[in-house]
């Protein structure tokens, strides 16, 4: 009976219009709210797929070369102190030490590379690599020694030099499966015959890469039996695009690889614009919720006589706030589903019309958003709560 | 008896400045279960502030307020307004754009020991049970004094506060209602306070009389 009663003291003064706009603000926001968030979403994948994600977390870094090396024939070499230095870094996670051959190497390619040409070879630590095969692996004694050569040596094989042999292109699954190259290994110390085969091609190390067990091993045979310092060091990082990173890169007048370092760039602006994007989301939330209170506080008002008589006749501040509360809570309900369906029916349309206009965007299915606007809900309703019994209470 | 309410030494606040002898400012008061006070005064002497202040709705006085034994500063006026004690508003205040029977389902709502029948038997007796489903704001102020007396009367109560209850009723309808309160108040063994311009408007036994100035 008393439902009855506020039905009839209370519920009869909701205006119309100012129900809707009050709806209408509601729904406004949380739309506002669902499109940002969803957007930052989506964006956010974008900008860091996982491939790339994965390779920009590798630098190479090597010393600037400068005039007095080619003059002096002084090597770039990090010195021990330099690697020391770099270790303690934070934002450096691990540091890989490029080797270099101390010997000579001559192949003669086989029937489906046929060319003889000299090589260099570069060793990095096994668990660094972007390729895994079980063929990767040499021991002392092995004739046949395993190589990943560099993705854009293929690129430069099949599209300059067989192009202007007149030889066949080798496609990447291809080349796996030819024949070892016969290759010899030489030095005053002696000559050794290998046979490389390959066994993937590499994107993350624009080198040509050999097992670092056989590298010691022909270094200490061939080479001269001193260590040599690196000349470039693989550099796993967290973060590329880490500001004290690429000060510190820079102030140490370290080359780094120039697409990682524009990638790095690429993903900073992304974060500053998503962190936009973000405080428009915020911002939309804020106003909503500021339109919520207002609508709120304006029917509350128009009711304002009729609580005070109630109160006045002995009715509750409890019996009266879970009437009013309810009904808003009901509301919300209501506007959060409408919002929902707009949600759910415009943003594909959004990015059809953004594909259209040449961003490419996919819909990733993430309950971030809908979780930012159960928590904007409970919000609402909290807030909603706080007013109208403040509100009520100001009648007592 | 026992002292149902107590008054110690209360003065409003707006009437400091011009304060006149009487027989409830300033005065320790006892008002008695069961009994019939009336109030008089001329205009503006503070009927309706007494009142106010009975029924909780004031706390701009000095001195001290006791219900039962509570002061009124820690007294669940909710429960006294819904179950312990009624009032008749000088100014009535009833929903205008309810109908007069929903007007009385406002107090029915909160418990009442009568019957829908008897509750009607009672507009009848004040005769108006035929505006029932009017709206309030339809009726003439002696049609709604008397839709406030009902519902001030349906509620359970140990107290009423009548505040010039027949102030727009003529002498014959002043006798029904009259009648009406004094029976409720003796069925519910309830204090009577009713305040008016004279000496001759409750036509019962009076237990006391107290003059406002």
């Amino acid at each position: 009976m008393k439902q009855k009663i506020f039905r009839h003291t209370l519920g009869r003064k909701n205006s119309w219009s100012v129900l809707a706009f009050s709806a209408l603000s509601f729904i406004l926001g949380m739309v506002a709210l669902l499109f940002a968030l969803q957007f930052y979403v989506d964006v956010k994948t974008a900008f860091t797929p996982q491939k790339d994600e994965e390779k920009l977390s590798y630098l190479i870094v090597s010393k600037e070369i400068g005039l007095m090396n080619t003059l002096t024939g002084a090597r770039a070499n990090f010195s021990t102190l330099e690697l020391e230095d770099i270790k303690t870094k934070d934002f450096i996670h691990r540091v890989g030490d490029f080797k270099t051959n101390q010997f000579e190497v001559w192949t003669t390619g086989n029937h489906l590379f046929p060319i003889k040409t000299e090589l260099f070879f570069e060793s990095v630590p096994t668990d660094m690599l972007d390729v895994q095969s079980d063929l990767w692996r040499w021991k002392e004694g092995d004739v046949q020694v395993p190589v990943l050569l560099s993705k854009d040596f293929l690129s430069l094989y099949n599209f300059g030099y067989a192009l202007v042999r007149g030889l066949p292109q080798v496609p990447a699954s291809m080349a796996t499966l030819a024949p070892a190259f016969q290759t010899e290994i030489y030095s005053a110390k002696g000559k050794k015959s290998i046979q490389l085969k390959l066994v993937g091609f590499t994107e993350r190390i624009p080198s040509i890469l050999v097992p670092a067990e056989f590298m010691d091993w022909a270094n200490k045979e061939l080479g001269s039996a001193e260590t040599a310092q690196p000349s470039r060091l693989l550099l796993e990082v967290k973060d590329p695009a880490n500001p004290d990173l690429i000060r510190f890169l820079q102030e140490k007048n370290y080359v780094v690889r120039q697409d990682a370092i524009e990638a790095a760039k690429v993903v900073e602006t992304a974060r500053w614009l998503l962190s936009i994007l973000g405080a428009v989301g915020v911002l939309f939330m804020l106003l909503s919720a500021v339109l919520m209170l207002t609508q709120t506080q304006n029917l509350m008002l128009k009711v304002q006589a009729e609580i005070k008589l109630l109160l006045l006749l002995g009715y509750a501040v409890r019996d009266i706030l879970l009437y009013l509360w309810s009904r808003f809570v009901l509301g919300m309900i209501v506007y959060t589903l409408l919002a929902l369906g707009v949600f759910i029916y415009f943003y594909p349309k959004l990015l059809a019309v953004l594909a259209e206009k040449g961003l490419a965007l996919t819909l990733n299915l993430s309950m971030m958003p809908y979780l930012v606007s159960l928590a904007f809900l409970a919000f609402s309703l909290l807030w909603g709560y706080a007013s109208i019994r403040w509100q009520i209470k100001q009648q007592q | 008896m026992q002292a149902f309410i107590q008054l110690k030494n209360i003065l409003p606040k707006p009437l400091e400045s011009r304060i006149e002898p009487s027989d409830i400012w300033q005065k320790e008061l006892v008002l008695e279960q069961g009994k019939v006070y009336q109030i008089i005064s001329a205009s503006g002497k503070g009927k309706s502030t007494f009142c106010h202040i009975l029924y909780g709705m004031r706390k701009d006085y000095k001195g001290e307020l006791i219900l039962e034994g509570k002061s009124s500063n820690v007294l669940d006026w909710t429960f006294w307004r819904a179950q312990k004690m009624s009032v008749i508003f000088q100014d009535l205040r009833l929903f205008n754009h309810l109908s007069a029977w929903e007007n009385i389902l406002v107090k029915v709502a909160l418990g009442t020991h009568f019957s829908e029948t008897e509750i009607k038997a009672m507009m009848e007796k004040l005769g108006i049970s035929h505006l029932a489903k009017q709206k309030v704001e339809t009726l003439s102020y002696g049609e709604r004094q008397r839709v406030a007396i009902v519902r001030a009367l349906v509620q359970p109560f140990q107290v009423l506060i009548a505040d010039e209850p027949f102030s727009h009723l003529d002498a014959e309808n002043t006798k029904i209602a009259a009648k009406l309160i004094h029976e409720v108040c003796q069925k519910n063994k309830a204090t009577l306070l009713i305040t008016s311009l004279g000496a001759d408007t409750f036509p019962f036994a009076l237990d006391k009389t107290l003059k406002l100035a």
